[in-house]
């Protein structure tokens, strides 16, 4: 990893780290009547919502469910797409033809139309989200992967190994597997991104979870007040696009030189 | 090529199966039922199960399953237990909507995000832009939409806030209506292009500059072309064909958009309708939703295979 990434990677950590650290750990308490609709100012740098809670504290507790969904979606999608990608292409043709057609299925399926639909039968739970996504977006990497190990398989190094008598579990773990960062990481910042924003999709369908306070929730109740409180979708809003905005470039930043 | 078709076409049947499939093992495992529904709140005892009994709804899931696949190899897609009509009429009053709403976005994404990315494409310059795509990509597409809304419709009232047509108008005759619904149409197309253009103006970018950086470029540069011809007129058409097969995978992101956009401009297309069927328990409507949905996706996917073989000439030659 290189060090622009990692500039990244250490920014959005950090800021998440801050943001947990400032947020209560139950719910956030309600001030008197006469402060809701607060705006930013210097009690609170975030305004405060239509009940008059601080807006910088809610988007602060967001932060857990809204990185959790990108998290475990990404964590499932990335599993599921790297394993199916070196097993297609280390192993046996069948192998290989079975889950490249398997992968075509599953790139097709209309993912985020699934999500609502699952949300909609078994109640609003954010890791329904994370892992309908997870489970249905890992064909992206996937073929990234089988691809890069097809290239990979046809240098001298990779070919050295093979005489040297190395099984095909080996061959994955040392020789590919290391060299895949490059090519997975744009991909995985796709994921981890379009988990949130499905995340923030789902809470405005109303189909959200009514326990956890996310980025997407806030965006959604802060939605009718469009035109009168700008600071209720505002800094959700620039929160994920923070979010998404730092992961891109990080991932971009492993992708360009490694 | 038409060996190609065949292969790809014999292959979207076992995706149409799966997609549909998991809409029914979804719809029928969740909690609460059609009869439920139907029986509302202060049925009379037994009523339930007798609605369950009467719609065929209390076999087991298995003989169900078997019944609607065989209906499935029959084309027909059932019977919707909330609206009481076929599916099959259900999803044709809706499929137009859809359909203009997702065609009008991406080409309207695909126009203005490959112009913008091919202008955005230098060395130094573009890092704005970069930054205002991937704001765009971030911010959640009903909050897009409704700003619209908020800009175009209620401070400089130019354009309706929702709906089709406007309800307490007389008749209309076919130019009129045409109008009519195109007024009606332009903020969501706008709003779900926008959704996507970032998307696609990024790729492009992405693309280009690695193709600025080829020989021929150079070549071309110092025979004295124009920057402008440089990029649109020789890099962008060796560039822009990996990106159709990407544009392709963006299908069912546009569907999920088209569901979100008809929420906010209350359209009656086929997301509404897949949504609240969902929470009627519709079984039979969602199911045939998802069969839809899963079967544009691979018809555009099959239609961006085609063109780029055709746009191709050495894999025109090749098949």
């Amino acid at each position: 990893m290189n060090r622009v990434a990692l500039a990244y990677l250490l920014g959005l950590g950090g800021l998440l780290a801050m943001m947990v650290a400032i947020a209560p750990t139950g719910g956030i308490q309600a001030l008197p009547m006469s402060r809701a609709f607060l705006p930013p100012g210097a009690a609170h740098p975030f305004g405060t919502d239509d009940l008059g809670r601080d807006m910088l504290l809610a988007v602060a507790q967001g932060a857990r469910t809204s990185l959790l969904v990108g998290l475990v979606a990404l964590g499932l999608g990335g599993g599921i797409g790297v394993a199916a990608g070196l097993a297609a292409g280390l192993g046996p043709v069948v192998l290989d033809e079975a889950l490249m057609r398997t992968t075509d299925v599953v790139a097709s399926l209309p993912t985020l139309l699934i999500a609502v639909l699952a949300a909609a039968f078994f109640g609003g739970s954010a890791m329904l989200v994370a892992l309908v996504l997870g489970l249905t977006r890992w064909p992206v990497i996937a073929r990234l992967v089988r691809a890069e190990t097809l290239t990979l398989r046809r240098l001298p190094f990779f070919r050295a190994a093979v005489a040297l008598g190395c099984g095909p579990l080996r061959l994955g773990r040392r020789h590919v597997l290391p060299q895949l960062a490059a090519v997975v990481a744009p991909a995985a910042g796709v994921i981890f991104g379009g988990a949130i924003l499905a995340e923030a999709t789902l809470a405005f369908l109303g189909l959200g979870d009514p326990e956890l306070t996310s980025w997407g929730r806030l965006i959604a109740a802060g939605y009718p007040f469009l035109d009168d409180a700008w600071w209720m979708w505002a800094f959700p809003v620039a929160a994920i696009c923070l979010t998404t905005a730092l992961v891109a470039l990080a991932s971009d930043a492993i992708g360009r030189s490694d | 090529m038409r060996r190609l078709l065949l292969r790809r076409l014999l292959l979207a049947l076992p995706t149409l199966l799966v997609a549909a499939t998991i809409a029914f093992v979804l719809a029928h495992l969740a909690p609460g039922s059609p009869a439920a529904a139907l029986g509302g709140d202060f049925g009379a005892p037994g009523l339930v199960e007798e609605i369950a009994r009467i719609q065929g709804l209390d076999r087991p899931l298995a003989v169900i399953y078997a019944e609607w696949l065989l209906r499935l190899a029959h084309g027909d897609l059932g019977f919707s237990f909330r609206a009481q009509a076929p599916v099959a009429e259900l999803i044709r009053d809706r499929l137009g909507v859809t359909l203009v709403l997702g065609v009008s976005a991406i080409l309207l994404a695909m126009l203005f995000g490959i112009v913008l990315g091919t202008v955005s494409a230098t060395r130094s310059g573009g890092r704005v832009a970069v930054a205002a795509f991937a704001v765009l990509q971030a911010v959640p597409v009903y909050l897009i939409a409704q700003l619209l809304v908020l800009v175009f419709a209620v401070w400089l009232g130019l354009l309706p806030i929702q709906g089709l047509e406007d309800p307490r108008a007389t008749p209309l005759g076919l130019s009129a209506l045409l109008a009519e619904r195109a007024r009606h149409l332009a903020l969501p197309i706008v709003a779900l292009g926008l959704g996507q253009l970032g998307f696609v103006a990024l790729l492009t970018r992405a693309r280009l500059r690695e193709e600025l950086c080829r020989l021929y470029v150079t070549t071309a540069r110092a025979h004295g072309a124009r920057e402008a011809a440089l990029r649109f007129r020789h890099a962008l058409p060796n560039a822009l064909l990996p990106l159709l097969a990407l544009f392709g995978s963006r299908v069912g992101a546009l569907v999920g958009g088209a569901l979100v956009i008809e929420t906010v401009f209350a359209l009656p297309g086929l997301g509404r309708l897949a949504v609240t069927a969902a929470v009627a328990r519709d079984q039979p409507t969602v199911i045939g939703v998802v069969l839809v949905a899963a079967l544009v996706i691979v018809l555009a996917n099959l239609a961006v295979d085609v063109l780029q073989i055709w746009l191709d000439p050495r894999q025109r030659e090749a098949a």
